[in-house]
């Protein structure tokens, strides 16, 4: 208790303590500068399902088609997937983002293609993440009409 | 807590510091709460995504409906589960033969419905899978999803944290993403 309260309160006036109150500011303070960094680490990829989809839908005949095929595992590896795009096999994501770039930016200038949509196409036991990965790619090089196949 | 003591002298003295202390603490305290909508969020480490977005305006336009796809949490345990607000709704066994989809499809469409009849904002049905679980899984709860009537869907992944967050979450060991 500092001397200038218990005076204060000798006189009978309200005391205010500033130490605690500048400690919690010092932690707001704290809090907010480390917040970025923390800031929730999660994000959306927006996509519309098709109504009526399901196994007995039409497989889409138009747009570039991006197939991720399963890859079986050595014995304690992670489950890898190989992508072909558009028939032609690329050897990673990065790739795969420069090959989706590249054909956005050629789509783009033709009319004809440039509302084609990508299809992704995932073998059923490729993992979510490989799904998410290519989504991502196909996000970051501008495709905006992004649908996937689903199992049958 | 506000303390009134009554001296001799008849003067008040009103302590305000254990209040302001306590209001900060509040503040502190309902910031954090209002951070975890996510009551409907089951642990799963989510896919990496660089192009994830927080969409927080947009998110605000719809109705959320989060769909948790748990994958198994042990060697032995072979059952991904499909978990809406807590309650597991489907399972899919490793090897087993593929679940009915009924109660998912029922349970969507019974929250599609009552959003519609409530003139509520549209339902967004949000993917929160597991970065292992198998595309035919996360396919057949998208064609459940489409079965309901609900087109918005969300596939939920993981940022890639603030610059300097990375060392910071790793030094505190936060893993990423769950």
């Amino acid at each position: 208790m500092t001397p200038a309260r218990e005076g204060g309160q000798r006189r009978g006036r309200m005391g205010l303590q500033m130490t605690p109150m500048i400690d919690i500011v010092f932690n707001l303070v704290i809090f907010f500068m480390l917040m970025p960094s923390f800031e929730a680490g999660d994000g959306f990829l927006p996509t519309n399902l098709p109504s009526g989809l399901g196994p007995g839908g039409d497989a889409p005949t138009r747009g570039w088609r991006l197939d991720l095929h399963h890859v079986e595992p050595w014995p304690d590896c992670r489950h890898e997937a190989r992508i072909v795009f558009c028939g032609e096999p690329v050897a990673d994501y990065g790739a795969l983002r420069e090959r989706l770039r590249q054909t956005r930016r050629e789509a783009d200038g033709v009319e004809a293609l440039s509302g084609e949509p990508l299809i992704i196409a995932p073998d059923q036991v490729v993992e979510h993440r490989h799904v998410v990965a290519a989504f991502d790619a196909a996000v970051d090089a501008g495709f905006k009409d992004i649908r996937f196949t689903v199992p049958k | 807590m506000a303390t009134i003591k009554s001296r001799a002298g008849g003067g008040v003295g009103f302590n305000m510091t254990p209040m302001i202390d306590i209001v900060f603490n509040l503040i502190i305290f309902f910031m954090l709460v209002s951070q975890f909508y996510r009551l409907e969020v089951e642990e799963v480490k989510l896919p990496p995504a660089s192009k994830a977005d927080p969409h927080k305006e947009t998110l605000q336009d719809y109705t959320q409906l989060v769909v948790n796809i748990v994958p198994p949490t042990n060697p032995q345990d072979k059952a991904t589960r499909v978990v809406i607000g807590g309650k597991t709704i489907v399972t899919f066994v490793d090897g087993g033969d593929p679940p009915a989809m009924d109660p998912l499809i029922d349970l969507l469409k019974s929250r599609h419905e009552a959003v519609t009849a409530n003139k509520q904002k549209p339902l967004n049905v949000i993917c929160r899978a597991g970065e292992e679980v198998t595309y035919d899984i996360v396919g057949s709860v998208m064609i459940a999803t489409s079965k309901a009537g609900i087109k918005n869907w969300w596939v939920q992944a993981a940022r890639p944290p603030a610059k300097g967050g990375r060392e910071i979450r790793e030094f505190l060991g936060v893993a990423n993403g769950s």
